[in-house]
């Protein structure tokens, strides 16, 4: 009984607007736009915590940015739209230098996109391409080891405006 | 690239611009937040310019120098930052100046990249329109080979149809070929498929199948043959290269006559089927045996006339015998007689007067019986000449037998009055039906003969039988006799037999008694008597027979 509510709680934190958790850290990432779910005024805050509390997954690749080969730690940009509940299929992804480009909602789902915290075991910081940086699988998907999709590698990531 | 570097010196400028600020007086912790961001992002830039495929790029244009220079100045400032945030004090001015130096010197690499950039762009596009051209020159000869490659397709295409429709025509024109044959035809592959057949075989040989349709199907299927049929054995060796011909045969079950033809259908000395014809020749068999049985008739009609014509020969054969017997009995019988009268004649020119009358008398009387006796011989002639030419007429009319015979003896009894007839008529009808003048001839005949070819005392004796159908009259003599080769010519016109030289006669009588019996229906026939001599026997049809 007590295990069905439960269920039922969890499935209508996703289905209606539930709110998030207030982040407790310095704010790493600011989603806004058609989403269902934030924590303050209808933006979604993460910090370091939250986005740590994310299933935690790796991509293992070549850039052009990087030399030899990168192992890349962090979470799917996929797990991070549904904690925010989207609504839009484009993500207006901008970088802390005001970088931004349109990425569609199906990379997310078509690739295994990454937002990598980590790099080499490394925690990513702002003097290089950190804190987030979103990653491509662009070794093993031949379909995105194309400039169109490098350039939606955004670095030094802070906003996602769903769109 | 381009972007990366002039990235750099916005950096550079936008740090410079904030540590302006600060030096100015806006030296909040806020403020001190926003340089560090600042100063973050600026060595974020420089990193870039140094990492990856880019920085070998940059490494190439600028050496690597220049880049570890920035960056130690990029330290300093930071050095200087950490101790002005402590302090609150002011930047000092030669770290900003180093730091709009890098950005001045960035920008000449940016001028110095951009141009580097659009030469090789210029190149780049130089490169491109070659191979643009190439490729539209490529393009245009493969539009060429395909327009020809098309142009062919379709001429090919078009002689494919005309050869098609001429193929559709030929086949047409060789199945109207085939139909008009008045012989039946049927064609078949190597499969013993048929491929043609023609309606007039289907009248001669209707195929057992619903449809009709030979065309398509097995022969054996069609016709329903057996593996070992005369015809499929054809097939099989026509299909080995030969060609066949049966003569005309008649077909079972039908009143058909057909000659068959096979030949075998070559394709560039490749047998590729097997033609079989059927030749209804049925008229003209028909015409042959009509044509046999003419001449059959014919041969009978040749063989018929060449017999009727070795008969003739035969009887001319015989005629001449005849006249030769004629000649030999003329020359015997007649000369005696002339002869006799002409040693009379001389003899009496001879003597003259000094003959006597007695001897006249005698003399005379010589030539008389010469002349008699020829008279006789050229009377009994002339009779056997009627009655073989057929000028002799039968009168039958009622006559006493018995009156005829008896009168016959007397006569015979004048010229021999020294033999004696021995007659047995009692069983005689009163009447008997013939020609008395002619039965008279015969009789005399067969009594003149007794008395001629027999000696006295020997009695000659007459006898008559009567059975129910025939009376036999016997003259039975006790005479020379007739050998037995002889019998059988005894008959015959001229004939003498061997034992009768010396006596006169012309060999005609018998032939003419023959004669004269069987135009009375009987006959004369010669029998050996027992204890010598020989016996004659007339032999004629008693009344009812004759009217039978």
């Amino acid at each position: 009984m007590l295990g069905l509510v439960a269920i039922m709680l969890s499935l209508s934190g996703i289905a209606i607007a539930g709110e998030l958790r207030k982040p407790s850290g310095p704010v790493l990432l600011t989603v806004t736009g058609k989403i269902a779910r934030a924590n303050g005024d209808g933006a979604a805050l993460f910090d370091e915590e939250m986005l740590s509390a994310l299933p935690q997954h790796r991509i293992v690749t070549r850039t052009p940015w990087t030399d030899g080969i990168k192992l890349f730690e962090g979470i799917r940009l996929k797990a991070l739209l549904d904690e925010v509940a989207v609504k839009g299929s484009v993500l207006r992804a901008e970088g802390i230098n005001g970088y931004r480009i349109d990425i569609p909602v199906s990379d997310a789902d078509n690739f295994g996109v990454l937002i990598a915290l980590r790099m080499d075991g490394e925690r990513l910081l702002r003097r290089d391409k950190g804190p987030l940086w979103i990653v491509y699988p662009r070794d093993s998907v031949p379909a995105v080891r194309d400039e169109r999709y490098d350039s939606r590698w955004v670095w030094q990531l802070d906003k996602i405006e769903v769109r | 690239m381009l972007w990366l570097v002039s990235q750099v010196h916005y950096e550079d400028h936008r740090l410079a611009l904030a540590a302006e600020a600060w030096n100015r007086g806006e030296r909040t912790d806020e403020d001190a937040e926003h340089l560090q961001l600042r100063l973050d992002l600026a060595f974020s830039r420089l990193a870039l310019l140094s990492e990856g495929s880019l920085g070998k790029v940059i490494a190439q244009h600028l050496g690597s120098a220049p880049l570890e220079a920035a960056f130690d100045r990029l330290t300093a400032f930071e050095a200087a930052l950490a101790s002005a945030t402590a302090s609150r004090s002011p930047l000092p001015h030669p770290v900003l100046d180093d730091l709009l130096d890098d950005a001045a010197m960035f920008r000449a690499v940016a001028n110095d990249i951009m141009i580097a950039e659009r030469t090789s762009q210029a190149a780049q596009r130089d490169k491109y329109r070659a191979v643009l051209l190439e490729a539209i020159f490529a393009v245009l000869l493969i539009l060429g080979f395909g327009t020809f490659i098309v142009m062919r397709l379709v001429a090919s295409l078009r002689a494919a149809a005309r050869a098609e429709a001429e193929l559709r025509r030929d086949r047409d024109f060789s199945r109207l070929l085939v139909e008009s044959s008045g012989d039946g035809v049927i064609a078949i592959d190597t499969e013993f498929c048929c491929t043609h057949w023609n309606l007039a075989l289907g009248r001669m040989f209707p195929a057992p199948i619903d449809d009709g349709r030979v065309v398509g199907r097995l022969l054996q299927d069609a016709y329903r043959l057996p593996e070992d049929h005369l015809i499929m054995d054809m097939m099989r060796k026509t299909l080995a290269g030969e060609s066949l011909h049966m003569p005309p045969h008649a077909i079972p079950g039908s009143a058909l006559y057909v000659e068959k033809f096979t030949y075998p259908i070559l394709s560039d000395e490749e047998v590729i089927g097997a033609i079989m014809i059927f030749r209804d020749v049925t008229d003209a068999h028909l015409a042959q045996l009509e044509l046999v049985k003419h001449r059959d008739q014919l041969e009978s009609i040749v063989a018929e006339r060449t017999r009727d014509l070795e008969e003739s020969l035969k009887r001319e054969t015989a005629l001449r015998e005849l006249y030769k017997g004629f000649v030999s009995m003329v020359s015997h019988q007649f000369r005696t007689p002339l002869s006799i009268v002409d040693a009379s004649a001389q003899r009496m020119i001879r003597r003259g007067r000094e003959m006597d009358e007695n001897e006249i008398r005698e003399r005379a009387g010589k030539i008389r019986s010469a002349v008699m006796r020829l008279t006789r011989l050229v009377s009994s002639t002339l009779n056997a000449a009627k009655v073989d030419a057929g000028q002799i007429d039968v009168e039958v009319k009622r006559c006493d037998l018995a009156r005829l015979i008896v009168d016959a003896c007397e006569r015979q009894k004048e010229t021999a009055p020294d033999r004696e007839f021995r007659l047995d008529l009692d069983r005689l009808p009163f009447s008997v039906s013939c020609d008395p003048l002619l039965i008279d001839q015969v009789v005399a005949n067969l009594l003149s003969n007794a008395v001629k070819y027999s000696q006295p005392p020997h009695p000659i004796e007459v006898t008559a039988n009567v059975d129910h159908l025939w009376i036999h009259i016997s003259v039975c003599d006790r005479g020379i006799g007739i050998p037995e080769d002889e019998r059988p010519k005894l008959f015959e016109r001229f004939f003498r037999a061997t034992t009768a030289v010396g006596v006169e006669g012309t060999g005609i009588g018998l032939h003419v008694a023959r004669t004269i019996a069987r135009m009375h229906g009987g006959d004369v026939e010669a029998f050996p008597r027992e204890g010598g001599g020989s016996s004659f026997v007339l032999k004629i049809p008693i009344d009812e027979a004759i009217a039978a």
